[in-house]
């Protein structure tokens, strides 16, 4: 399979702040990789500096054999790099369908669509996220959960390789949870690469053979879910130094 | 050395290596056929049928509105058959050809330009000159004054698109302005220039000819607008205008799409601005001045911004409403005698000094333009007499 990104040696400051310092790390094609971290931890920050929103101060990032440093966010998306935000993005005054077109008129979503046609390709992708009988809505008048699905198939719909899925679940009753659940593991089951932000540990650990651990901009453990719960680094990094510490 | 050599990539290459990986991912389709085989009913339904559009638009309410009172501006005019009327029309439809172009830039893509005037005027000036400097066929001039008009508009927008919100507003501003002190210098000698009225090919002197010949190019233009802003290009102008960040991570290249509707704009306004040479048979540097400039944004808001029609009913609006104005002055004059002498002289002041008021009036209770309200509450009316 591979490596499809390769992140070397990326460092990221806002003035005095260093949101991400010094991150290293691969991933495997195919592979399904959780994000977690504190509040401030730097993952939404890496997520842009992978995504080419934010530019990095230093470092350098490899997307599938091609050194995408100073790609622009559309020549990323170009190279099969699709994100969803945190802070739901939809255009606020087109149809939930038109949402999804604008993502199927980007070069790889034309290639997919070629065949069916960019309004049905657009359709089944909403379809597959169920959103399909709200296609005609502008997403002004939907709830939140679908905003989130919403920014799951715009993700969708330029045909990417590798999705960036930041907080996914976040503010989603527990059915609409179960619905992007399954999406997710479909499409890694389907072969795609997806690298997700989470609050929420509980659904990320189901999900996710591999985790990841921000802390204050720094990339503190890698491993197993089981691993990661036992890191005594991350164990601290979420609550705290325990008492023992303090004694000593 | 070795990063250095990869990025340098060309953009064709790039291409055939995402092509080539893209093929491997053709299942996908297949996926989300599979996925949504249970929902190909609702997804057909889902989808618009283009062929479908225009039989219920006519159907609708709103559209037998729209070309009932598209036939009556045509109509009207006609069963008149009076010079001064004609003018009126003739500037309206060439402002709503006009303000159809501002509002595609503006209204649907989001890039707010105050110096549209500059393309009018660059229009209007170039196709002059084809006229007098190579004898062309006006129709010809006309086409060849558009292209003028986007070249140079291209020319600005690479450097103008970079700006964002007020900052292109001002630099678009500041163009025209450069343009509108450019034309008077006296060593241009070209502060006023009179059209050819004798040539063999330009001799209209009947208003009729022109009314009918800008009525057939302004119904062009805006179907052509209308097309585009109906059409999966005018989907992304308008994302592009709900939230560039969000388009361009949908893979967008924004700035490409900016420039095309920079393009498709100017392209109008040169059209615009060389129908208004042919109406004046004159140009002059007041054709690239800020009234004009504005013009458009008040025809748009007064009709309602990012839908086009609106910006065609704004202009109709405006022409027929400040003739109706100035006619109820000069009708008060003749009932009151007694009206200060400025009543009678300063008519068409007057007027304007009217219209910006009831302009004002608009903008504080309609903020999406009188369009949308006046079409339905015509429809409630319209229920309430059939006793629905």
């Amino acid at each position: 399979m591979g490596t499809i990104l390769q992140i070397k040696n990326i460092t990221k400051r806002f003035g005095g702040l260093t949101a991400v310092n010094d991150v290293s790390f691969e991933i495997e094609r195919g592979a399904l990789v959780g994000l977690i971290g504190p509040n401030g931890a730097g993952k939404t920050t890496l997520f842009n500096l992978i995504a080419g929103s934010e530019k990095q101060n230093s470092g350098t990032i490899w997307f599938d054999g091609i050194n995408i440093s100073k790609f622009s966010v559309y020549k990323r998306v170009k190279q099969g790099i699709s994100r969803t935000f945190q802070i739901v993005r939809p255009l606020r005054r087109l149809s939930c369908l038109d949402n999804v077109i604008v993502g199927c008129m980007s070069p790889r979503g034309k290639i997919m669509s070629a065949d069916i046609g960019v309004s049905h390709l657009a359709s089944s992708i909403l379809g597959s996220v169920g959103l399909v009988d709200k296609a005609r809505i502008p997403p002004i008048v939907l709830p939140f959960g679908d905003l989130k699905k919403l920014e799951m198939a715009r993700a969708l719909a330029s045909n990417p390789e590798l999705l960036l899925l930041d907080e996914p679940f976040s503010g989603l009753a527990h059915e609409e949870q179960m619905i992007i659940f399954d999406l997710i593991k479909r499409l890694h089951e389907e072969g795609y690469t997806i690298i997700m932000v989470g609050h929420v540990l509980r659904e990320l650990m189901a999900l996710v053979p591999r985790v990841l651990v921000l802390h204050q901009g720094k990339l503190i453990a890698d491993g197993t879910p089981q691993e990661v719960v036992n890191n005594r680094i991350v164990y601290e990094a979420y609550l705290g130094r325990g008492t023992e510490d303090e004694n000593t | 050395m070795v990063e250095k050599e990869v990025s340098l990539v060309d953009e064709e290459l790039e291409d055939l290596v995402i092509e080539s990986r893209v093929q491997i991912k053709e299942p996908l389709v297949k996926f989300f056929h599979q996925i949504t085989s249970g929902t190909k009913k609702i997804i057909n339904y889902q989808i618009p049928s283009s062929g479908n559009n225009l039989k219920t638009w006519i159907k609708s309410f709103r559209g037998k509105v729209i070309s009932l009172s598209m036939l009556l501006v045509i109509i009207i005019p006609l069963l008149l058959n009076d010079g001064a009327y004609y003018s009126i029309f003739i500037a309206a439809m060439i402002y709503a050809i006009f303000a159809a172009s501002w509002d595609l830039l503006a209204g649907v893509t989001g890039q707010v330009s105050f110096g549209h005037s500059a393309f009018f005027g660059i229009g209007s000036y170039a196709f002059a000159y084809f006229l007098i400097a190579f004898q062309l066929h006006w129709l010809v001039a006309i086409l060849f004054s558009a292209i003028i008009t986007v070249v140079i508009g291209l020319i600005i927008a690479i450097p103008a698109l970079r700006l964002k919100g007020p900052y292109l507003a001002l630099g678009t501003m500041a163009f025209s302005l450069f343009l509108y002190y450019l034309f008077q210098f006296p060593e241009l000698d070209a502060e006023s220039i009179d059209l050819p009225l004798a040539f063999k090919i330009f001799r209209w002197t009947n208003p009729i000819q022109i009314f009918i010949i800008v009525l057939v190019f302004m119904i062009i233009s805006v179907l052509i607008i209308l097309i585009v802003y109906n059409s999966k290009l005018g989907t992304i102008f308008k994302g592009i205008r709900d939230d560039e960040t969000a388009t361009e991570a949908s893979g967008i290249n924004t700035t490409k799409y900016k420039l095309y509707s920079f393009m498709i704009s100017s392209f109008f306004a040169g059209i615009a601005g060389s129908l208004y040479a042919i109406h004046l048979t004159n140009v002059s540097f007041h054709n690239y001045s800020n009234l004009l400039s504005f013009y458009p944004v008040i025809f748009t808001l007064l009709g309602g911004i990012g839908s086009i029609s609106g910006a065609v009913m704004g202009a109709f609006t405006f022409a027929i409403l400040t003739r109706v104005i100035s006619e109820g002055m000069g009708f008060l004059s003749l009932i009151f005698p007694g009206l200060p002498p400025a009543f009678t002289t300063q008519i068409e002041t007057i007027s304007v000094f009217i219209f910006a008021i009831i302009l004002l009036l608009i903008i504080r209770f309609t903020e999406r333009g009188v369009m949308e309200p006046v079409i339905r509450h015509t429809k409630s009316l319209w229920d309430i007499l059939l006793g629905k």
